[in-house]
């Protein structure tokens, strides 16, 4: 795929992403349509009082819309918002967005207007499309920060030994397993998650999260701005410069959040110590040969360079093209700079795909197309997950069990 | 604090007027900020000695959101006041209305509100009424508004339509000050002006007579209450600020437009006395239909066809988001074609891209994002390629034919293609699609023979054709009838297959669809090419009637005959293998959105199967507008046929007809209710169908009732917590729970178990998913 969403589509699946909420898509249906397949694909809910006749709703329970018409554009469509979200406001969600597509930016509807004469004003946000072509991590990030700033006041007592879990997203690889494997891990250090920003909380978990004691990053592509408010708030934020990803990373990523949090680390690295035991031991039994082989990576910084590393240190594998499609990290990107020099791969970063390459890391589809036409040998889906399949499997791409899912993918070849 | 706007139509003296108010306010002691909204960016330049300032749209282009500082383009002028200018695109390009649009959010974020300030004065053009230049008339923005005018009509006329625009923005609360007449020496100016502020209802607050001192005052970069503190017009804008100060403390009224209508304009344009006033009406474009979703917009088909040339570069010019949906999508049907069909062969094309248009292209014009990425490609070596645009472009007004002329020119032997399909502002998909379509076929080679044993199948997406094993069969009929390769016109093709595609002999339709007919009727107008008559046949009878037809227009009579007679035997063996399980069993079906069952109905009627009902779904067209087409099949004169137009209407019938099998009722499967679905009608093509049919038709009767996953998940799985549905309790018998337990052979879920036992009490069952209820209902018969 040589195009990815954009931050428009961060800022509609960063309020998808929370479980009792509602996007009104303000812009014609065509734009609607892809983000409304997405987001029942990675994050199905039903609502059996939505019917195929439901206005605006147009037979899904996901992203009502609008549906402009080019004499919208020129007449402009206040009534069509107004409407929409008398229906949206029927099913009582806990956070509603109008979010105006970037043809209904143009024409500048008063949706404020809309949302406040529909009685929505305490729990509705104006999303415009001025992130319209940047990194969908902007998207995300930015779109959380007003809905937790929107719901979440901040409060003065804390409640002890809680986290809000930040940087994970329903668009990431089996966010649902990311959310649970990340809680294990910190559960063994004694701090409860009590909201998953983003990647299935419900708003009251939001509201509440203002309480916790720690905001804890993930991926921090994708929640700089948004640990920054909980640190207004006066919690204490832990934000990585490279995410949990490999067993190496991981441990990293448990030491930093022990020393940000004083809380010990020892049964959370035995956790991940005992799994990597496992890999071990399958690896012995494994019929493969990575060494020499090459991978691309298109992925964030904090996510490509730990991912790089893993291959080149423990399967002696080789980067051949090392992209971050837009999205900037410069902690990460550093150390992505240092490594490649030092080994004498310098060309690699930003270099164009081969036409053949063992092992590609990127989104799902792309994944898959390049390993039915053989292009690649095996693909690994990181984000964006392919339309075409579902994990049945718990598949994080991060911590402990995140890694067994890498070579999983790396080693086996059906 | 309090915001006021100035509009009026462009030249009027808007800033004049702004800016001499500004500094008359700021002589009172007041902290004052002027914005001006006008893409002139003029509006404070006597403010601060005639100089530019930087615009926020100059700024925000050139500074990183970390690095924007207010005083970077605040500016204090004349008397302490702060000068902002929006500024804008070069007229001709872009859109202006988004870029002020842009200007209130960015010196939001800015921190504009953290400034300490009595009065901000936005001054707006407002000849251009588009949403854009209506943001400082929201009620957040202006609390009062001033209109200027003079009695030219056209300057009454624009001062009516700014009216007009307030009037969009409720009425809730009184915003208009009143009229300022900024004279020209038009004839009875002052007459004029006040007929028309009388018949809207406002005062006229100010009378500024024209003075060559405010050229002198120009000429010394300042404005005139500055430059001559004893003018007249001077002491005009003090009485001005004065009525402000009015406004401010609350001590003056303000008003309620009442807009004339286009009869009382013409009316007091001549002369004559204005009638009666009445309540404006606001204009709408008048589409008061029902909508239920186009679909895709034009783009989005037009990007799927030409995508189906694997070696043409196709540009999506608009914001990276529609290249992302229209690339993703065409992934995705390739990886579903892959995953039904074994045949397919993966090809990577990654011929898509996108000129990813930002706000900032918005509001500047496309036209460079466009070059960029034209340079791209024929540095690549690419010498054809397909510029498809999205509506952003086709709002902005971006000149592609400009733009193709440039690169052009720019690249010798270039062949930049472009289709203007500017997203859903021409139409849907199938609009789309068709455009791409008869670009695509321009580049068919009109001097070629039909000279060579090949078919061209012509389509216009092909999904149906490359489910399943429709190609498969398709081939192997066309290779009974002597033809050696299949061409899919155009699907996974390459540029040089399409523009010999003349050469081959047989052409066929895919389907009798309205795009597909309207692309073979320009392959044969424009490029002399024989269509046949029929389109592929679907199902037994419809292939032997084609093949016959085939065998006598293309002198191939006695291979056709061989054909058929395989044909024959081929499809009663298979009735003989599978009418033993089928006969007697009963059916209902719902018309698939192919709208074309008839192949399905022979299969059924064949194997002995009573058909109860044939349900017509009058919605079942997607993606179109309008009804879909009449309902016709060669057996609805031995059917009953109930036409309804509501799924739910249609699922109700269907549990209470309680049918052995239901064919096409995936549309009602959709809401959770369980059948037995016989959904698999898109393998259609040739008399394969009909046996392939046969035998899942026997395969599915011999299966599981239900599928058992659908009770697995728990009432709050997958969010069910937006609105969930109020349903009366359902109550049941003992007997029925015997029968439900027996059906499924004495295992029963401890859930459902659960629930069944709530029901037999008239309770509602508790943590039971919709999913289950509906098999209880089924299985029951209840409702």
């Amino acid at each position: 795929m040589l195009v990815k969403p954009d931050g428009f589509f961060g800022v509609t699946m960063a309020i998808e992403g929370v479980k009792d909420s509602a996007v009104l898509m303000h812009g014609p249906e065509g734009c609607r349509k892809n983000l409304w397949a997405l987001t029942m694909k990675v994050f199905p809910r039903r609502d059996a009082s939505v019917n195929m006749r439901t206005p605006y709703y147009m037979g899904s329970p996901r992203i009502p819309c609008t549906d402009l018409e080019s004499c919208d554009y020129i007449y402009g469509a206040y009534d069509r918002v107004f409407d929409a979200l008398q229906h949206v406001k029927e099913r009582d969600p806990g956070l509603v967005a109008v979010v105006c597509s970037p043809g209904a930016s143009l024409i500048g509807d008063d949706c404020q207007k809309a949302v406040d004469e529909c009685g929505l004003s305490d729990k509705a946000l104006i999303l415009d499309a001025d992130l319209s072509s940047k990194p969908i991590n902007v998207g995300i990030d930015l779109t959380l920060r007003r809905a937790v700033e929107k719901l979440a006041p901040p409060v003065e007592k804390k409640r002890e030994g809680t986290a809000v879990l930040l940087g994970n997203h329903v668009l990431q690889k089996d966010w649902e397993s990311v959310n649970e494997e990340m809680s294990r891990i910190l559960g063994l250090m004694g701090i409860e998650v009590i909201c998953c920003l983003g990647a299935g909380s419900t708003v009251e978990e939001i509201r509440r999260s203002s309480e916790a004691e720690f905001a804890v990053v993930i991926c921090p592509e994708y929640a700089i701005e948004t640990a920054e408010l909980y640190r207004e708030y006066g919690a204490v934020t832990v934000v990585p410069d490279l995410s949990p990803i490999g067993f190496e990373a991981t441990d990293a990523w448990i030491r930093l959040v022990s020393e940000k949090t004083g809380r010990g680390c020892d049964a959370a690295l035995g956790y991940v110590d005992g799994i990597r035991r496992r890999a071990y031991r399958r690896m012995l039994a494994a019929r493969f040969d990575t060494d020499a082989f090459k991978f691309c990576i298109d992925a964030e910084p904090s996510i490509c360079y730990p991912l790089a590393r893993f291959f080149y240190d423990n399967l002696q594998m080789v980067p051949a093209c090392l992209r971050y499609d837009g999205v900037s990290y410069p902690p990460a990107e550093n150390l992505m700079k240092e490594f490649l020099g030092r080994i004498g791969r310098g060309e690699a970063l930003d270099g164009d795909v081969p036409d053949y390459v063992e092992i590609l890391c990127t989104d799902g589809n792309t994944a898959d197309m390049y390993m039915r036409s053989r292009h690649c040998l095996r693909g690994v889906d990181l984000r964006f997950p392919s339309m075409m399949n579902t994990e049945f499997l718990p598949q994080p791409l991060f911590g402990a069990v995140g890694a067994l899912y890498i070579l999983e993918r790396v080693v086996n070849r059906f | 604090m309090l915001q006021i706007a100035i509009y009026g139509k462009g030249g009027i003296g808007k800033s004049t007027t702004s800016s001499n108010l500004s500094y008359a306010l700021a002589g009172k002691g007041l902290k004052v900020l002027q914005v001006g909204c006008d893409p002139k960016h003029d509006s404070t330049k006597y403010l601060i000695s005639g100089k530019d300032q930087t615009t926020v749209l100059d700024y925000i282009r050139s500074t990183a959101p970390s690095e924007r500082k207010l005083e970077d383009i605040m500016v204090t002028g004349s008397g302490g006041v702060m000068c902002v200018e929006a500024g804008g695109p070069e007229p001709g390009i872009g859109c202006a209305g988004r870029g002020i649009l842009t200007t209130f959010d960015t010196i939001e974020k800015m921190g504009i509100a953290d400034i300490e300030k009595d009065v901000v004065l936005y001054d707006v053009l407002g000849d251009v009424v588009c949403g854009g230049f209506a943001v400082p008339m929201r009620n957040e923005y202006a609390d009062a508004v001033y209109i200027v005018t003079s009695g030219e009509f056209m300057a009454i006329y624009a001062a009516n339509n700014i009216l007009r625009g307030l009037l969009n923005f409720g009425t809730s609360r009184p915003r208009v000050a009143g009229l300022i007449l900024n004279r020209r020496n038009v004839d009875n100016e002052r007459e004029l002006v006040e007929r028309f502020a009388k018949g809207v209802g406002l005062p006229i607050v100010a009378d500024i007579p024209r003075s060559k001192e405010y050229i002198e005052a120009e000429r010394l970069g300042k404005t005139v209450s500055e430059a001559f503190p004893d003018s007249v017009p001077a002491s005009i804008y003090r009485l001005l600020a004065d009525d402000v100060d009015s406004i401010r403390a609350g001590s003056r009224p303000l008003y309620i437009p009442h807009p004339l209508s286009d009869d009382q304009l013409n009316d007091l344009a001549a002369g004559k006395e204005i009638a009666v006033l009445g309540d404006f009406t606001r204009v709408s474009c008048g589409c008061n239909r029902i909508r239920r979703g186009t679909g895709s917009c034009a783009s989005r088909g037009a990007v799927f066809a030409a995508g189906r040339v694997n070696d043409l570069p196709i540009i999506i010019h608009g914001p990276a988001s529609c290249g992302y949906v229209m690339s993703h999508t065409q992934d995705v049907h390739f990886l579903t074609e892959m995953g039904t069909n074994p045949n397919t062969v993966g090809i990577l094309r990654n011929n898509i891209s996108s000129t990813r248009m930002s706000n900032d292209s918005s509001i500047f014009g496309g036209h460079e994002d466009l070059m960029r990425i034209i340079r791209s490609e024929a540095g690549k070596g690419k010498r054809t390629m397909m510029v498809i645009t999205t509506c952003v472009p086709g709002m902005i007004g971006d000149n592609l034919d400009l733009i193709k002329k440039r690169a052009e020119g720019e690249f010798p032997g270039l062949n930049l293609v472009v289709v203007k399909a500017d997203g859903n502002l021409t139409g849907g998909s199938e609009e789309g699609r068709l455009m791409a379509m008869k670009a695509i076929i321009s580049f068919i080679d009109e001097n070629l023979k039909p000279t060579e044993m090949e078919c061209n199948l012509i389509d216009d997406n092909f999904i149906v054709y490359s489910s399943g094993r429709n190609g498969e069969w398709t081939e192997r009929l066309m290779g009974m009838l002597g033809f050696s390769k299949v061409h899919k016109i155009i699907d996974n093709v390459f540029l040089d297959e399409v523009v010999g595609c003349k050469k081959n002999i047989l052409n066929v339709r895919t389907f009798d669809d309205p795009t597909v007919n309207g692309m073979a009727d320009v392959m044969a107008e424009e490029k002399g090419m024989r269509i046949f008559e029929d389109p592929l046949p679907k199902g037994y009878s419809e292939t032997l009637a084609w093949v016959e037809k085939v065998g006598k227009e293309y002198g191939l009579v006695e291979r056709a005959a061989e054909a058929s007679e395989t044909i024959k035997r081929e499809y009663a063996a298979a009735l003989e293998r599978h009418r033993p399980f089928l006969e007697g069993k009963t059916a209902d079906i719902i018309a698939g959105i192919l709208g074309d069952d008839d192949w399905i109905i022979e299969v059924l009627l064949d194997a002995g199967v009573r058909i109860k009902n044939l349900f017509v779904l009058r919605m079942r067209m997607g993606g179109g507008r309008g009804p879909g087409p009449a309902f016709k099949s060669r057996y609805a004169d031995k059917l009953n046929v109930r036409e309804m137009s509501n799924p739910m209407e249609v699922k109700a019938a269907v549990e209470e007809d309680a049918p052995d099998m239901v064919v096409g009722g995936v549309m009602i499967g959709w809401h959770g209710q369980q059948f037995k679905e016989f959904s698999r009608d898109y393998q259609c093509f040739t008399h394969y169908a009909s046996i392939e049919y046969l035998d899942y038709m026997h395969t599915m009767m011999t299966s599981a009732p239900t599928m058992g996953w659908r009770s697995w998940g728990g009432a709050d799985d997958g969010g069910a917590a937006v609105g969930p549905a109020v349903q009366k309790p359902m109550r049941i018998t003992q007997a029925q729970i015997g029968a439900i337990k027996s059906r499924m052979g004495g295992i029963v879920p401890p859930r459902m178990e659960a629930a069944l036992n709530a029901m037999k009490e008239g309770r509602t069952p508790e943590g039971v998913p919709p999913e289950m209820i509906g098999m209880i209902k089924t299985m029951t018969g209840g409702s």
